[in-house]
């Protein structure tokens, strides 16, 4: 009886959660293995069961390829370097105390708070080719000739370091935050105890402050890199996918293909691998978050 | 911000902390200050100082409200942010209804046979389904039904969307109560439902509003949903953002007060809460 109202509590809300996410999925499942097929008694195309065919042609298109190692470098270089910022700032941070450093502190949070087109249309002005912040300064103080500017909208590379600039500079900041709260969290009776065994410097930041930090540091990378992989916003706010699909992301082209083209058997297979390789990664954070919650707060 | 107890900081001011206060201070400058001062600066200038790098107002350009005065006089964007504020509000008013029960239930009695934990679980795995996978679907579904480009199916899909992170932080707001205050109440005639609106609920309060603040940031900035699910009428204002006409290198200081509209209710909202913010981001593995 008890154990009944207890779900009873909880049913509405997982109820209206696994609607509006199981339904979908599950409609991207079947749709991956189906592909309409001309029907002759019916006169018109029906859909039929066609094995893996959909994903055949997703591995056939090198366009496709590409956006998957398009995507997968843009994440992968983004986590690495949002880690190793956030990390040397919440280092530094951490070392720091008063009203200042706090307010600093909550400054530098700001970003991860704003709608991530916001900030992809905002970077518009910031790489724009003569005026922007960038080359405008670049121009200015150090005499770069306007030849030799860096061309962020037509040059694919470069697009693509404006991509991955915004991107660091958006989620940076959460692995700052993060990282200082779990900083924040060591128990200082560790230091005291190490600096009695003459640890200082980088020998306490390698063999106590790293190793503690450790549970928190994968959460955060596996976190950041299930959200980057998502790549979405960022680029279609700034480049569009350009120039020509140059930088269109993984995502970008699953939606083009779904509603666009209603390609559905195309972007279903499509969806469904990427939601394989989300959730394999995303199983391990909550397995390894939760043990970090144990060491966190225990 | 968490209390500071730096490695460092027991011993004075020693080169180390230097070196760190100077590139920490200089950090913030670079990546906040320049930027922020930048977007501010073109939201107030002229056409003709737009595409010049010039910083100071009076002295090095005439400030003017004219960008906000048109960007404010334009019916799109009147629409889009009266869309936003419905389908934030009401996606965030949804979740709280439905996840602070369930938040309590997870925190106070004994489920079975999925416990607590691992009913958390399946709300917070919730967040690693790239929003495309639900949305191409979806979207195709609600041009089916007709709720295509309309408000309601925005707010249904984005209180699944902002339900985990609702349920997540109430939850640990709940298992700060303690249990005796609600025992207490139970003794003197109260009813279950009682104990929870009565005693729990207004003792968890920051906690609550706390999830919901976030709730609408997530709501607020939410794009790939509402990319697919609206075409006109139901717009919300990130796709007014995004949806302008071809901007780079021109009309900058539009794009400067559009931006700034977007982004300063989350940020509002999100300054008052950062440290359940933290919680909420990392699946509850970092307390803040």
């Amino acid at each position: 009886m008890r154990t009944l109202r207890g779900y009873l509590w909880v049913a509405p809300a997982l109820v209206w959660t696994l609607a509006i996410s199981l339904g979908p999925t599950l409609y991207m499942v079947v749709h991956a293995f189906l592909a309409p097929r001309f029907d002759p008694a019916a006169g018109r195309p029906r859909l039929r069961w066609v094995g893996f065919e959909n994903f055949a042609r997703f591995v056939a298109d090198d366009q496709l390829l590409h956006s998957v190692w398009w995507t997968v470098g843009v994440a992968c270089t983004a986590v690495v370097l949002e880690v190793v910022l956030g990390l040397a700032l919440a280092l530094a941070a951490w070392s720091l105390t008063g009203r200042a450093a706090r307010v600093a502190g909550g400054l530098l949070t700001m970003p991860m708070l704003m709608a991530p087109v916001a900030v992809a249309y905002l970077a518009t002005t910031v790489f724009a080719q003569d005026v922007g912040l960038i080359n405008g300064s670049l121009a200015r103080w150090l005499g770069v000739p306007p030849e030799r500017l860096p061309n962020w909208r037509s040059d694919p590379v470069w697009a693509t370091v404006a991509i991955l600039l915004v991107e660091v500079w958006q989620w940076t900041p959460f692995c700052f935050a993060v990282l200082l709260a779990g900083l924040a969290s060591q128990p200082s009776e560790l230091y005291e105890a190490a600096r009695i065994d003459g640890a200082a410097g980088w020998s306490l930041l390698r063999h106590v402050t790293l190793p503690l930090l450790r549970p928190v540091l994968v959460v955060v990378v596996l976190i950041r890199l299930v959200e980057s992989l998502k790549l979405f916003d960022v680029p279609y706010g700034l480049t569009r996918g350009g120039p020509g699909t140059a930088t269109q992301s993984y995502s970008m082209w699953i939606k083009e293909i779904g509603l666009t083209r209603y390609d559905v058997g195309l972007a279903s297979a499509m969806g469904l691998l990427l939601l394989v390789v989300l959730a394999s990664s995303g199983t391990m954070a909550l397995w390894l978050s939760k043990r970090a919650r144990s060491v966190t707060q225990g | 911000m968490a209390q500071q107890t730096g490695s460092f900081s027991h011993t004075g001011l020693t080169p180390q902390r230097w070196l760190a206060a100077v590139g920490f201070y200089l950090a913030v400058g670079v990546w906040i200050i320049v930027p922020g001062c930048w977007t501010v600066a073109q939201a107030f200038k002229q056409p003709r100082d737009v595409h010049s790098l010039r910083w100071i107002p009076w002295l090095e350009y005439q400030p003017t409200l004219a960008s906000w005065r048109e960007t404010l006089a334009d019916p799109q964007l009147r629409r889009t942010l009266r869309n936003s504020v419905i389908v934030s509000v009401g996606a965030t008013t949804l979740a709280l209804l439905l996840g602070c029960p369930a938040a309590y239930a997870l925190a106070r009695f004994r489920l079975r046979p999925l416990g607590a934990e691992d009913t958390l679980l399946v709300f917070l795995s919730q967040r690693f389904l790239p929003p495309v996978v639900v949305a191409v679907p979806l979207a195709l579904m609600a041009q089916r039904v007709g709720l295509y480009d309309r408000l309601v199916a925005l707010i249904v899909v984005h209180t699944a969307f902002v339900l985990p992170l609702v349920v997540l932080i109430t939850r640990s707001a709940f298992l700060d109560v303690p249990p005796e205050l609600e025992q207490a109440a139970r003794l003197d005639g109260c009813t279950m439902v009682g104990a929870f609106v009565r005693v729990a609920l207004p003792l968890a309060a920051p906690g609550v509003a706390a999830a919901g603040l976030i709730a609408f940031g997530f709501s607020w900035n939410e794009f790939v949903a509402a990319l697919m699910l609206t075409q006109y009428r139901a717009q919300t204002l990130p796709l007014f953002v995004a949806s302008s006409e071809d901007t780079w290198g021109l009309d900058m200081g539009r794009v400067a007060v559009r931006c700034l509209i977007a982004v300063l209710p989350p940020l509002a909202a999100g300054v008052a809460v950062q440290r359940f913010f933290i919680r909420g981001l990392t699946l509850g593995a970092v307390k803040g």
